[in-house]
């Protein structure tokens, strides 16, 4: 896979494939930075760190949905629960080119009405990630 | 997936549903006033992921005769009303998925209120842009 223009995220929960919904996705993956600073001449005066404790958030901007299966229906009942998420760049095979992150997310926010008049009815949240992120490469 | 011609169906249906007004899907050669005509404008695609949804612009032009210029501009104010049975604001929106085949539709604004020249005739005649969201 080269440089893309991203049209074809695929993501689903809980084995629900819910890209259609979906207008902007956002997987943020950091690390603690534990500082190793310590007095003396080695690090000329300048801090430094390590790695600590990994974590993740995942961030949905949906568009709203109240239909029989939409949106609504199926995040509404899933609050304060852990959901698993799979996120991929495409829709295509997972490969080494187009990996597969997956996880569990805690469902702990909901917005079902945040819309301005006139404007297309849509939500965005933020999930923290609970325990691994695993990246998938069909292999 | 809605076609674009299915779309335009769906807006002259409901626009159909004024007493007196005719329509036409697509734009015509010649008018006969009053009329309301369909127009297309514009398609932004990839408003989600997996071509889950479309959002089509269109602006509907509604034109009516000028042998009275004040009566003309009455049936004209009635079209443009957000309120009656000659509201075109209420016509397009009495049924906003268009016969199932969209998401939503809205009617967002009026402009262009004045003469229109369509072949050699001058008519009266307003714009109405027109919001529809389908896959």
């Amino acid at each position: 896979m080269a440089k893309f223009v991203a049209t074809d995220i695929t993501t689903s929960l809980n084995g629900s494939d819910i890209s259609e919904s979906l207008a902007q996705v956002e997987l943020s993956i950091t690390s603690d930075e534990v500082e190793t600073t310590s007095f003396g001449t080695a690090n000329a005066g300048w801090r430094t760190y390590t790695g600590g404790l990994k974590q993740a958030t995942v961030t949905l901007q949906f568009h709203q949905d109240f239909g029989a299966s939409g949106i609504d229906s199926t995040l509404f009942p899933l609050l304060n629960t852990n959901g698993t998420f799979v996120i991929v760049p495409t829709s295509g095979a997972v490969s080494a080119t187009n990996p597969s992150y997956t996880f569990e997310a805690l469902i702990s926010q909901y917005n079902p009405i945040a819309s301005s008049v006139g404007d297309l009815a849509s939500f965005s949240v933020t999930f923290p990630v609970v325990g691994e992120v695993t990246r998938g490469t069909g292999a | 997936m809605a076609s674009i011609t299915e779309l335009r169906a769906g807006l002259a249906a409901n626009l159909a549903t004024i007493t007196g007004l005719r329509t036409s899907a697509e734009i015509p050669d010649n008018v006969n006033p009053p009329i309301a005509v369909v127009g297309f404008d514009r398609v932004q695609y990839h408003q989600a992921y997996n071509n889950g949804m479309a959002s089509y612009e269109f602006t509907v032009q509604v034109i009516v005769g000028r042998v009275d210029e004040r009566n003309a501009q009455r049936y004209l104010d009635a079209y443009c009303s957000s309120t009656g049975a000659s509201s075109v604001l209420l016509a397009i929106e009495s049924d906003k998925t268009l016969g199932g085949k969209a998401f939503d539709c809205v009617v967002s604004e009026m402009s262009s209120y004045g003469s229109a020249i369509i072949g050699e005739n001058t008519y009266l005649a307003a714009d109405f842009q027109v919001q529809v969201l389908a896959s």
